[in-house]
C-alpha cells in the first residue's frame, strides 16, 4: 500500500512540475532587465533593403 | 502552472507553435491541452470584424500569398479617378496596394479612396430586395420585387402617363449605365429622369458652354504643376478633391505661383494659401467684377486674345465699371487693396489657372457666377494654355460621364438636346423607328419639353395640379444612387414622400430614403452592386476615361445597374427594342457592346473613339503616360493622352495625317498650339458666323463686331488659316474637300440627310467621315468661333450681382433684387416672391454648407464604413466664436438650427473662427436623425450606417438658379439657440 | 544601412486621413485604435497645419526603456516593435512616448486596457505563422518589399517613410524649392504678414 502510494506521490510530483521548464510553458521565465526574451522573426534580407531603399524614391 | 490568462490570441499562438512542434515528430503535452482550448478563446476575443478576419483565413493558406491576383479598378468616390489596385485571393479582396502607376493620382489616396476595400466587407450594406410592409422591412425576392414594380408603373402609366413616373438617376452610374439609363426613361416615354450634377455643376455646364462650347473642364488636375498662379474660388479641395492638391502644391513649391483662395471660410485649403480672401456667401459676381475693374482700369487685360478670340467684352466693361472698390466691399465685405493686390497678381503670372466648385455654383445665379470667372480667365488670355484653363472640379467619379450622356431632363446624350432632330438621330443610333419612340411618349410636345428637374421632384409631387405643365403629378419616384439629403428643404421633401404612389430605392445602402418619411407600404428597397463588382467606363473631371476591372462578385443578392435596368426593360416591354445591339447573357447586359453603341452615337463631344480596346491597352499600361502632358511617348499607346480625354474625335481607328490611327484624345481644350489631330482646338462655332438676327440688343451692324467667328487665331495646321462655322457637308462642298469622303462615308451622310444631305453635320454623320476630313485639314470640327462674354439666350447677358433669395442685406435688395418668378420645367419657379419677404431679423446668421474629406454625398455609404465613420462621429454646426457668445453657446452644446423656412436640425456646436462673423456652416453629409428625432429603428434590420446625424438640408430653403434650377445652398438664414 | 523613418511634410499635410484609414485598412485595425493620427494646429485660423502621428521608432526609444517587462525590440533597419504576448498591458510605455504611439482596445476582459497596440512600420510582429502575426500585429509590407502602406497612399506625398536618407533627400528638394519666399529667416521683416 505504501509503495502504491509512494509512486502515487512521485507520479504527481513529476505531472505538477512538468511545466516547469521554459520551453513547455512557452514564455520567458527568468526576468532580465533591458533583455528582450521575445520571439525575433526573420531579419530583411541585403536584397528585401535595396527594394525598400528604391522604393523610398516613390515618394517625390 | 496555467496562470498565464487564457487570452485568445495568445492561445492561437501557441497552437501554430506547437503546429511548429508537430511538423518535427514531437507533440508538446501542454500544447495538447491548450489545443482543445482553442476553439473557445480564438473567436472570442476578436472585434467585430470577426466576419473578416475568418475570410482572411480560408483566403490565406499558410504559405501565404500564393494565389492572389491584381486587379485594377478606379475610386468610386470623386472625379479625380484615382487608380485602386486591389488584391484578391479566391474571390476575396484582401488588400489594397498604392496604384504608383497611375498618371492621374501618382498612387495616392485621400480617406475615402484608402479604404474602399470596405465595400466588400459590406457590413452595412443591403444584401436582398426589402419591401415595406404595414410599416416593416420584409425581405423579398427579385422576381416579386419586379414584377410587382412594374405593374404598379404600368398602372401608373395608365392613370396618369408616362411622365408621372421620376428616375433619379446616379452620377455614381457608369458610363455604360448611365447611357442605358438615359435610354430607359426615354423608351419609357418621359424626360422626367435626372441626376446629382442637377444640385452640383449643372449651372457650370449650362454657363461655360454657352460661353465658349463645351461645359467640361478645360485643362486636367495634371496641368495645374504648369500654373503660375492658382486662383480658387468656392473650392475646398483639400477635402473635396484631395490628391488634387498634390498638384496644387507642387505648382506652389515649384512654379512659386501663389495660390489665392477665395472662401466665406478658412478651409483647410485656404491654410495652404499664399492670399486668402474672405468674402459674403453668394456675392462671387461683385467679387470677380472687383477684380476685372482693376485689370481694366490698368489696361492688365490681354487685349489681342480678346480682339481675336472673345465677342462682347464691351457689354462686361460697362459693367464691370460699375465696380468700384467701395461698392465691392460694401457688397462683397472684401478690402478694396485686397482685390487690386490680388488683380496684380493675376496679371503678372500667367498662365494663371482658375478653380471653382460647389461655392460658386449652388446659388440662384449660379449660371452667372461661372460665367464671370470664364470672362475673367478670357480678359487675361488664360483659356487654351497649358496651366491656364477653367479647371472645373466636378463631385462625384462619374458625374462627368452621367452628364455627357444626357442623364437629365433637357437633353438626349451628348447633348443633343430634346429637337424632333436630336430624337432623330438617337433614333438612328438605336435602329429604332423615329415614330417608335414617338408612340411611347404621351405626345411630342412632351417629348420635347425639358421634364422636371431633380432638385424640384417634391414640387412635382405636391404643387397643384393645374400650374405642372404634365397631364398629372409625380406619382412614383425612383431613387437610384441618389440620396435624398443632399437636396434642400427637407420637410417639403418628407411630405413628398409621404405623399407618393410608389417609391423604389435602388442603391447598395438603403440611404436615407428608406428612413425619412412615415410611408407604411409600396416602397421597395433593391440592392445594387458597387462598381467594384462589374466592368465599365468612368470619366474623371478631365475628361479623361478610364476602364474598371471587376474586383468582386456583387455582394450577396445584389445586382450590377445594368442587369436591374434589363430587367425592368423586359418587364416593362421594351427589352428588344432598347436592347437591338446590346448583348444580355443571363439577364446582364454585354458592357463592352453598351459601349460600342455610344461609340456609335456620341459625336458633338467625342466619345466616339474611346472603344473598350483602346482604354483597356490604356490601363494596362498606365505607366507610359508622362504625368505632365499626360501623354504617352513610345510604348503600345504611343501618341495618345491618358484616357483619350474627349473629345476623341472620329472613330476608334480613323486615319489621321500623321499615319497614326485614332485620335489621341484631347487634354487641354480650345488649345490652339497644337494641331487638331493631336489634341489641339479652339473655341465652338456654336452660335453660327453672326450675331445678327439673333438677338438685336447685341448687334451693332458692324460686320467686325457681329462676328462671332474667330480672327486671326486657329490651331496649328488649320488651312483655313481662320475663323469657319461647324464642319458640315455643305461646308466641305464649299471648300472642295468633300472629295476626300469615302464612298461608303458619303453613303451613310447621304442615308442620315435624305435631301438634305448638305445639313448634315459632325454631330449626325454616322460614319464620322465629316470629322476625319475636318481634321485632315487642321479643322475643328465643331467649327472655330469666338467665346461670348454676353450670353444672350441667358436672363442676365453679362452676369449681374443679384442678391441671394435670403440675404441679411435687406438695404441691398432693392438696388440689386433677384429676378422675377416664372415658370420653367414644368414648374412654377419663384425669386422676387421669396425675396420680398424680410426675415433677416428673425434669421440673422447667414447659412451655409459643404463638404467633409471622410464623407461623401449623402452619406449613408461612407459613414457604414466604419474606418471613416471613426473619424466623424457628430453632425455639427460651425459658428463663430463672436455670435457664440452672444448666443450664449459654448463649444460641444448641442444647439438648434432653425432655417427660413422653418426646417430645424439639432445638432452639436463647434465654436471657431474658421467662419466668419455672421455666418455658420454645416456639413451636409449626415442623415438618419430628422428635426431631433433619431430615425435608426426604421433602417432595415443591420442596414443602419454606424453614424447618424441630422441632415444639414432640412434646414435649407427654397431658392433656385434661374437657367438650371440648382439649389441655392450655399447661402440662406437661419437662427441658432442653445437645446 | 539607412534606418526606415517616417517623415510628414507640414506643408504638404491637409488632413486628409488617408493615412489613417490606410493603416485602418491594411491592417484591420478596430474601431477605437488609431496607430496614426493627424494633428493639427490653429485649426480655422491662419497658420493651421496638420501633422501626422504615429510611432516614431526612436533610434533611442522611451517605450522600450521604461517597459517592465522587456517587451519592445528593434530590427536591423530601426523599427521598434514588441511581443504582446510579452506585453501586461501596464501603459507605461503610453507614458513614456513623446508621441503617444502606445494604443490600448478597450474590449478587453473586464475593460481593461488590454495588450498595447501600435504602428509595427507595416512590419508585422514576432510571430513567424503569417495568419497569426496578422491577427495580432497587422501585414509585414517590408518582407514584400513594400513600404508602409499610409506614406504610400498620402494624398499628397505628404507623409513620406523609407530609407532616412532618402526620405531627407526628397524633403531636401521640396524645402530648396519652396526656399524663396516661405519661412526664410528675414522674410517677415522684409514682407510684413508672411511668415519667417
Amino acid at each position: 500500500m505504501q509503495r502504491w502510494k509512494t509512486i502515487a506521490l512521485v507520479m504527481g510530483a513529476v505531472l505538477a512540475l512538468a511545466g516547469c521548464r521554459e520551453e513547455e510553458q512557452g514564455r520567458p521565465l527568468a526576468f532580465e532587465p533591458g533583455v528582450y526574451k521575445g520571439e525575433k522573426p526573420a531579419a530583411l534580407t541585403k536584397e528585401q533593403v535595396r527594394t525598400l531603399q528604391e522604393r523610398s524614391r516613390l515618394g517625390r | 502552472m496555467l496562470r498565464k490568462k487564457a487570452n485568445g490570441a495568445a492561445g492561437r499562438a501557441r497552437l501554430s507553435s506547437a503546429l511548429h512542434v508537430e511538423t518535427h515528430g514531437t507533440v508538446d503535452r501542454r500544447a495538447f491541452l491548450r489545443r482543445s482550448g482553442l476553439a473557445i478563446g480564438g473567436l472570442a476575443a476578436a472585434s467585430s470584424l470577426v466576419t473578416t478576419r475568418v475570410q482572411r483565413a480560408e483566403a490565406q493558406s499558410a504559405a501565404a500569398n500564393s494565389n492572389v491576383e491584381i486587379r485594377k479598378s478606379v475610386c468610386t468616390h470623386c472625379s479625380v479617378g484615382c487608380t485602386i489596385l486591389a488584391e484578391v485571393q479566391n474571390g476575396v479582396w484582401i488588400g489594397q496596394e498604392p496604384g504608383f502607376d497611375s498618371p492621374l493620382n501618382l498612387g495616392a489616396h485621400c480617406a475615402k479612396g484608402a479604404s474602399a476595400r470596405e465595400h466588400a466587407h459590406g457590413d452595412r450594406r443591403l444584401k436582398y430586395p426589402m419591401k415595406l410592409v404595414a410599416g416593416k422591412w420584409e425581405r423579398i425576392n427579385w422576381d416579386q420585387a419586379i414584377n410587382e414594380i412594374g405593374d404598379k408603373m404600368l398602372q401608373i402609366r395608365q392613370t396618369s402617363g408616362p411622365d408621372s413616373v421620376y428616375f433619379l438617376g446616379s452620377a455614381k452610374f457608369s458610363n455604360e449605365q448611365s447611357y442605358l439609363f438615359r435610354k430607359l426613361y426615354a423608351f419609357w416615354g418621359s424626360n422626367n429622369g435626372d441626376h446629382q450634377a442637377r444640385i452640383c455643376h449643372s449651372t457650370t455646364v449650362a454657363g461655360v458652354a454657352q460661353t465658349w462650347g463645351y461645359g467640361a473642364m478645360t485643362n486636367s488636375y495634371n496641368d495645374i504643376q504648369s500654373s503660375k498662379a492658382i486662383f480658387m474660388i468656392g473650392s475646398n479641395a483639400a477635402e473635396a478633391h484631395p490628391v488634387s492638391v498634390q498638384f496644387l502644391l507642387r505648382a506652389k513649391e515649384q512654379n512659386n505661383a501663389p495660390l489665392i483662395v477665395c472662401d466665406p471660410r478658412f478651409t483647410r485649403t485656404a491654410a495652404h494659401a499664399s492670399e486668402y480672401v474672405r468674402f459674403r456667401p453668394g456675392t462671387d459676381i461683385a467679387l470677380i467684377w472687383g477684380i476685372l475693374h482693376h485689370i481694366f482700369e490698368n489696361g492688365w487685360e490681354d487685349k489681342d486674345y480678346i480682339n481675336k478670340r472673345v465677342w462682347g467684352m464691351e457689354w462686361v466693361r460697362e459693367e464691370v465699371k460699375k465696380w468700384t472698390p467701395e461698392e465691392v466691399e460694401s457688397v462683397t465685405g472684401v478690402p478694396g487693396s485686397q482685390l487690386r493686390r490680388v488683380a496684380r497678381t493675376l496679371a503678372s503670372n500667367k498662365p494663371a489657372t482658375l478653380i471653382w466648385c460647389m461655392g460658386s455654383t449652388q446659388h440662384s445665379v449660379g449660371n452667372a457666377n461661372v460665367r464671370a470667372y470664364c470672362i475673367l480667365q478670357l480678359a487675361l488670355g488664360n483659356i487654351g494654355v497649358s496651366g491656364g484653363g477653367a479647371n472645373i472640379f466636378r463631385g462625384h467619379d462619374n458625374v462627368q460621364g452621367a452628364t455627357d450622356f444626357g442623364v437629365e431632363p433637357g437633353t438626349l446624350p451628348g447633348y443633343y438636346g430634346l429637337s424632333e432632330g436630336a430624337w432623330k438621330h438617337w433614333s438612328r443610333v438605336w435602329d429604332v423607328p423615329y415614330d417608335y419612340m414617338l408612340a411611347r411618349f404621351k405626345d411630342q410636345k412632351l417629348m420635347q419639353a425639358a421634364g422636371i428637374p431633380l432638385s424640384r421632384w417634391c414640387d412635382g409631387v405636391l404643387e397643384d395640379k393645374a400650374n405642372v405643365d404634365q397631364p398629372d403629378l409625380l406619382k412614383a419616384v425612383f431613387f437610384w444612387g441618389h440620396a435624398p439629403n443632399s437636396q434642400t428643404r427637407g420637410p417639403d421633401m418628407k411630405k413628398a414622400f409621404d405623399k407618393l404612389d410608389l417609391l423604389v430605392v435602388v442603391d447598395p445602402y438603403p440611404t436615407a430614403s428608406a428612413v425619412m418619411h412615415d410611408r407604411t407600404d409600396n416602397t421597395y428597397l433593391l440592392p445594387a452592386a458597387t462598381q467594384y463588382e462589374t466592368v465599365g467606363s468612368v470619366t474623371a473631371s478631365n475628361r479623361s476615361l478610364q476602364w474598371r476591372d471587376k474586383v468582386f462578385e456583387p455582394f450577396f443578392e445584389a445586382k450590377t445597374d445594368h442587369e436591374i435596368m434589363y430587367l425592368f426593360a423586359k418587364k416593362l416591354g421594351f427589352d428588344k427594342e432598347m436592347f437591338k445591339h446590346i448583348k444580355v447573357e443571363k439577364n446582364e447586359p454585354l458592357v463592352e457592346d453598351i459601349t460600342l453603341e455610344f461609340n456609335r452615337g456620341m459625336w458633338t463631344i467625342g466619345y466616339t473613339g474611346q472603344s473598350p480596346d483602346r482604354l483597356k491597352l490604356h490601363m494596362a499600361n498606365q505607366h507610359t503616360f508622362d504625368r505632365l502632358t499626360l501623354k504617352a511617348n513610345g510604348g503600345p499607346c504611343d501618341g495618345d493622352y491618358y484616357g483619350l480625354p474627349w473629345p476623341c474625335w472620329g472613330t476608334a481607328d480613323m486615319a489621321l495625317p500623321s499615319g497614326k490611327k485614332g485620335h489621341p484624345g484631347t487634354p487641354n481644350l480650345y488649345d490652339p498650339s497644337k494641331h487638331v489631330q493631336d489634341g489641339g482646338l479652339n473655341f465652338r462655332a456654336l452660335w453660327g458666323a453672326t450675331v445678327k438676327g439673333q438677338s438685336e440688343k447685341h448687334t451693332r451692324n458692324d460686320d467686325n463686331l457681329d462676328n462671332m467667328l474667330a480672327v486671326d487665331s486657329y490651331p496649328v495646321g488649320n488651312e483655313i488659316k481662320g475663323g469657319h462655322p461647324a464642319v458640315s457637308l455643305g461646308l466641305l462642298k464649299k471648300l472642295g474637300w468633300d472629295g476626300d469622303l469615302t464612298p461608303e462615308e458619303l453613303a451613310t451622310i447621304q442615308r442620315v440627310g435624305g435631301d438634305k444631305a448638305d445639313a448634315v453635320t459632325f454631330t449626325t454623320d454616322l460614319s464620322g467621315g465629316l470629322q476625319r476630313v475636318a481634321i485632315k485639314h487642321g479643322l475643328a470640327p465643331f467649327g472655330n468661333g469666338k467665346a461670348r462674354a454676353a450670353v444672350w439666350n441667358f436672363p442676365d447677358p453679362v452676369p449681374l450681382h443679384r442678391e441671394p433669395l435670403y440675404t441679411p442685406r435687406r438695404d441691398l435688395v432693392a438696388k440689386y433684387p433677384t429676378h422675377t418668378d416664372r415658370k420653367l420645367n414644368r414648374l412654377p419657379l419663384l425669386f422676387e416672391s421669396i425675396q420680398k419677404r424680410d426675415v433677416s431679423k428673425e434669421y440673422p446668421i447667414i447659412l451655409t454648407s459643404g463638404r467633409l474629406v471622410e464623407y461623401e454625398g449623402g452619406g449613408d455609404e461612407s459613414r457604414s464604413n466604419p474606418w471613416l465613420a471613426e473619424l466623424q462621429q457628430n453632425m455639427f454646426v460651425e459658428i463663430h466664436p463672436t455670435d457664440a457668445n452672444n448666443l450664449g453657446i459654448k463649444d460641444g452644446q448641442m444647439v438648434w438650427v432653425e432655417g427660413a423656412e422653418k426646417g430645424k436640425v439639432r445638432v452639436m456646436a463647434m465654436v471657431t473662427e474658421r467662419v466668419g462673423k455672421g455666418v455658420a456652416f454645416m456639413p451636409f453629409h449626415f442623415a438618419g436623425h430628422f428635426q431631433g428625432k433619431d430615425l435608426r429603428s426604421k433602417y432595415p434590420q443591420g442596414a443602419d450606417p454606424y453614424v447618424l446625424g441630422e441632415a444639414a438640408n432640412t434646414a435649407t430653403t427654397y431658392g433656385y438658379d434661374v437657367v438650371t434650377q440648382m439649389q441655392e445652398t450655399k447661402t440662406t438664414l437661419c437662427k441658432i439657440w442653445r437645446a | 544601412m539607412a534606418r526606415m523613418k517616417f517623415l510628414c511634410d507640414a506643408e504638404r499635410c491637409i488632413e486628409c486621413n488617408a493615412c489613417v484609414t490606410a493603416c485602418k485598412n491594411e491592417h484591420e485595425v478596430p474601431w477605437g485604435i488609431n496607430r496614426r493620427r493627424v494633428v493639427t494646429i490653429n485649426d480655422g485660423k491662419p497658420g493651421e497645419r496638420s501633422i501626422s502621428v504615429a510611432c516614431m521608432h526612436c533610434s533611442d526609444a522611451p517605450c522600450a526603456a521604461v517597459c517592465p517587462v522587456d517587451c519592445f525590440y528593434q530590427t536591423e533597419e530601426g523599427v521598434v516593435l514588441h511581443n504582446k504576448d510579452l506585453c501586461i498591458g501596464c501603459g507605461y510605455c503610453f507614458y513614456a512616448c513623446p508621441f503617444g504611439a502606445p494604443q490600448y482596445p478597450q474590449a478587453s476582459n473586464f475593460g481593461s486596457r488590454g495588450k498595447m497596440d501600435k504602428c509595427t512600420f507595416c512590419a508585422g510582429g514576432p510571430e513567424t505563422n503569417q495568419d497569426v502575426m496578422f491577427r495580432k500585429y497587422g501585414r509585414n509590407r517590408l518582407a514584400e518589399g513594400k513600404l508602409p502602406l499610409c506614406a504610400e497612399m498620402c494624398s499628397t506625398k505628404a507623409l513620406l517613410a523609407g530609407d532616412g536618407d532618402v526620405v531627407s533627400n526628397i524633403y531636401r528638394e521640396r524645402v530648396v524649392a519652396r526656399g524663396f519666399g516661405s519661412g526664410a529667416w528675414g522674410w517677415g521683416k522684409a514682407y510684413p504678414g508672411t511668415p519667417g
